[in-house]
């Protein structure tokens, strides 16, 4: 009896091996993937986000710019309270403008963990455009009919998440479901990613959730209500000038 | 002055060619305060301010706006209650009025404006229009604007020059901005006119920790010269606990320091703490506030404030030192 469960411990390692070999496709050629889909050269995007905090529900809408992995900006345009705030990201530097007092205020690295616009989603969230490649060590560590699930860990100190678990969709490598952990090990937040559109060349999901587990309660849905990629941006839009236009 | 501006705005706006991107933005804030107060004498009083403010943009194309901040106060007090940060009660005036024009690097503004220089969250030696905010207490709108010209030169992504002079040609000044590495850093100069002049340096960024500070040689033409400078630092725990503290000289032998806590108990609920303390006669102030996105544009906030210390010290010298505040606050955005 006991030999037989050994026997069968052993065909099972042997199908998940052959599995991945099988499947002829790494854990860096995934992510590499996942990144045509994800990173790009320049994007223009309108969003809403749906914060639900228990029963209640708040409604942001934000309108951002993006070129390469290094700068982003970001403009709300309602709700009134929020309207007219903006963040503007150049490589590790970010800065936030506040119309009220007309002032430029310089965000540090810390900061990136906290909550964006009262969303469950941290600046860095948000704002994020480095390859997971080149901050991330990558392993396939399993598959099933429709992903691929791989477990990323740190490989440079400045990350906010030291570890990811990612579920891949084997067909348009975008993921579809992400565990962000601290380093501690701890959970702290899960991220869903669905509707998937074709824009030219590559899949976007247009439609994202987000989980902080941290707070009770708590989602945020973030819809791409519109979307254009790799396009020419007007100039002056990635600087702190634009800030206060 | 808003007569002037608008004549100013009209025929900028006939240059330029009002087009149909022309585009008219009404926004605004009301604010219901009720405050109610405990003095050491056992005395005591309660208090409601109203405030009403709108916020009114005119943008005749991408690169000419004007903007009209007129606000009006009204006040239901059992006397007169100290409210930090507050003038001009029951009249409408204009907290901000002015026209802006974008050219090429350049961006002009004139009118009623506010200039905010320096990276000190209560305490900005190098902002001469409001160098002292108690930020975690006083709407940012309710602080000190200026009639003037301004421009502004921007450099590349992340520098440039400001500078402005008032209407009344009183004050002057000049700042210019860099950024290297994750820091940003400024220097500046401002003629205090018939009293003096100054020389200033600010800067913020991180080392881990976000670090900044700022700091003054204030030059008076009837007395010495004098120092003025802070340095602050401020952290986000993994939990997400944000911790703040500054620390001030004030020139005059004067030392104080700012500590601050706050944290998100969950999306639209905030809890937060701040000291002010005297270093050199432990008076000190303690603002605890609770705050809660109650709907989509409403906010309500819980705060209270102790101010303590010897008889006499800074935060125990006027009529109210040594008191218990407590303020109720409802603001809605439209």
């Amino acid at each position: 009896m006991r030999y037989k469960f050994v026997f069968w411990i052993l065909i099972l390692f042997s199908i998940s091996y052959l599995g991945f070999s099988a499947s002829g496709i790494t854990g860096d050629e995934i992510i590499n993937e996942v990144d045509k889909n994800m990173t790009f050269t320049s994007a223009r995007m309108e969003s809403k986000m749906l914060i639900h905090v228990g029963k209640q529900v708040r409604t942001k809408k934000m309108i951002s710019y993006a070129q390469g992995k290094d700068k982003s900006f970001a403009k709300f345009t309602s709700p009134a309270r929020d309207k007219g705030v903006k963040y503007l990201k150049i490589g590790d530097n970010m800065w936030m403008y506040l119309p009220s007092v007309d002032k430029i205020i310089k965000i540090a690295g810390h900061m990136l963990r906290q909550s964006m616009m009262g969303s469950d989603f941290s600046y860095e969230d948000a704002l994020e455009s480095n390859k997971l490649l080149e901050k991330y060590k990558v392993t396939l560590i399993g598959q099933d009919e429709k992903s691929y699930i791989l477990e990323l860990t740190a490989k440079v100190k400045k990350v906010t998440y030291y570890k990811r678990k990612i579920w891949v969709d084997k067909r348009t490598f975008i993921p579809t479901r992400e565990e962000l952990f601290a380093k501690s090990g701890k959970k702290l937040k899960v991220m869903t990613m669905g509707e998937v559109k074709r824009f030219g060349r590559r899949y976007y999901p247009t439609y994202m959730t987000i989980e902080n587990l941290l707070r009770r309660d708590s989602k945020t849905e973030l819809f791409t209500t519109k979307a254009q990629f790799d396009i020419r941006i007007p100039a002056g839009i990635f600087s702190q000038a634009n800030l206060k236009k | 002055m808003t007569k002037k501006l608008l004549a100013i705005f009209v025929i900028c706006g006939l240059s330029f060619g009002i087009s149909a991107q022309a585009a008219l933005d009404i926004a605004g804030t009301y604010e219901n305060d009720f405050m109610a107060y405990l003095k050491k004498d056992g005395s005591g009083g309660i208090g409601d301010l109203n405030r009403l403010r709108l916020k009114i943009d005119v943008r005749t194309s991408r690169d000419l706006s004007l903007h009209l901040e007129p606000r009006f106060y009204h006040v239901i007090s059992s006397e007169n209650i100290p409210i930090t940060g507050v003038s001009d009660l029951d009249k409408m005036i204009f907290d901000k009025a002015y026209i802006k024009t974008h050219l090429s690097q350049l961006s002009l503004t004139y009118g009623k404006q506010r200039i905010a220089w320096g990276t000190g969250y209560i305490w900005n030696p190098t902002d001469i229009f409001n160098p002292y905010v108690l930020s975690f207490a006083v709407g940012q709108e309710d602080e000190t604007n200026v009639e003037a010209v301004r421009s502004e030169i921007s450099v590349g992504e992340a520098s440039g020059i400001d500078a402005f002079i008032l209407n009344d040609s009183s004050r002057s000044g000049v700042r210019a901005k860099t950024n290297i590495g994750l820091f940003d850093f400024s220097a500046s100069y401002v003629d205090l006119s018939g009293s003096g002049f100054q020389w200033g340096v600010d800067f913020a960024g991180e080392f881990g920790i976000g670090i900044r500070g700022e700091a003054i040689v204030r030059y008076p033409y009837n007395s010495a010269r004098y120092f003025q400078g802070i340095l602050g630092c401020d952290y986000t725990f993994e939990n997400g606990i944000y911790v703040n503290s500054e620390y001030f000289y004030n020139g005059l032998g004067n030392n104080s320091l700012y500590l601050g806590i706050n944290n998100n108990l969950d999306e639209i609920t905030k809890i937060s703490g701040s000291t002010i303390i005297n270093l050199d006669d432990q008076s000190f102030l303690i603002y605890p506030s609770y705050s809660r996105n109650v709907a989509e544009n409403v906010d309500v906030s819980i705060e209270s404030m102790v101010l303590g210390g010897q008889e006499g010290t800074e935060y125990n010298r006027s009529e109210f030192g040594g008191s218990k505040l407590g303020f109720v606050r409802v603001k809605y955005s439209f």
